[in-house]
């Protein structure tokens, strides 16, 4: 599942998606139908402002306030909207809770929905099919590629991801984390751990 | 978006959200079409799954350019039925 990357060609003469790409967008831009800097705008926000890291402040303080937790497994758009985290693709989200005996993971098995308002764009193996037809065909396989070994007892959910509702997975709360603060605890959770990839590692020191 | 509530944050593991520019140009284009009214989300989804589908009986999805590519094609079907030559 590694991502290739392409070299670009920056002496050579535009590609052919590199001229089809200009071509719309000049002609998008003639009509008045889109205004560059609100493009650039756009790319901007999802290449640096909407990350992870806002899933990781929900997860956070799910993981710490009961309350906040009930209300976001109960309703999961409004606790995250609550976060301050709302927009574009995030409409209709469900969260799921792994436990010691069920372990869930998400996919979006026909294109690549995903919840941008806590993660951001998708990463490129999320889009990709072999993980898009694996995650449902072997989900176990998939997790221990990525190195997750659960107990043979854990039952696995795949939850496929839509255009009307996108999930994001509450990943358990390490051991020896008691003493962490909120914002201490959010260092700890990645993305991965947010699709049900990854589980959220036990510290290596305590409270710096 | 209530963006002073976000903080700078770049994708984690070091990959770039996009792999060229002009992978953000497209993107970019459906978003904003799709809020102009051009399409809703849900046919934006629904056209890109049946191009990614029909890509997947002779190829695979495994880079971004790939995908990009199917996110270009999938607004230039859009953009050819649904964009008024008249207009402009």
């Amino acid at each position: 599942m590694s991502d290739h990357q392409h070299p670009h060609h920056h002496t050579a003469p535009l590609s052919e998606i590199e001229q089809r790409v200009k071509q719309l967008e000049t002609l998008l831009v003639d009509k008045g139908l889109v205004d560059p800097k609100a493009m650039d705008e756009l790319v901007d926000t999802y290449e640096h402002r909407v990350g992870p890291r806002n899933g990781a402040r929900v997860v956070a303080r799910a993981w710490t306030d009961p309350e906040y937790k009930q209300r976001l497994l109960e309703d999961a758009t409004s606790a995250i909207m609550e976060m301050g985290y709302a927009g574009r693709q995030g409409e209709h989200m469900q969260v799921v809770e792994n436990t010691d005996k069920v372990h869930n993971m998400v996919v979006c098995t026909l294109c690549s929905c995903y919840p941008w308002p806590v993660l951001g764009l998708p990463p490129t193996w999320y889009k990709a099919s072999s993980y898009r037809s694996r995650a449902v065909s072997e989900p176990r396989a998939v997790l221990e590629e990525f190195g997750v070994n659960l107990d043979p007892d854990v039952e696995v959910r795949v939850w496929d991801s839509t255009s009307e509702i996108r999930y994001l997975v509450l990943p358990r709360r390490p051991n020896n984390t008691e003493h962490l603060n909120q914002d201490q605890l959010a260092e700890l959770v990645e993305r991965d751990a947010m699709i049900g990839v990854a589980v959220v590692p036990v510290p290596t020191e305590a409270a710096a | 978006m209530i963006v002073e509530l976000l903080s700078t944050q770049p994708q984690e593991g070091g990959e770039p959200v996009f792999d060229a520019p002009w992978q953000a140009r497209t993107f970019a284009m459906a978003v904003k079409l799709c809020e102009s009214g051009l399409f809703s989300w849900k046919e934006w989804s629904d056209r890109l799954s049946e191009n990614i589908a029909l890509f997947e009986q002779r190829s695979a999805v495994t880079n971004s350019e790939d995908y990009y590519s199917l996110w270009q094609q999938t607004l230039e079907q859009f953009i050819e039925e649904r964009l008024d030559p008249q207009d402009g």
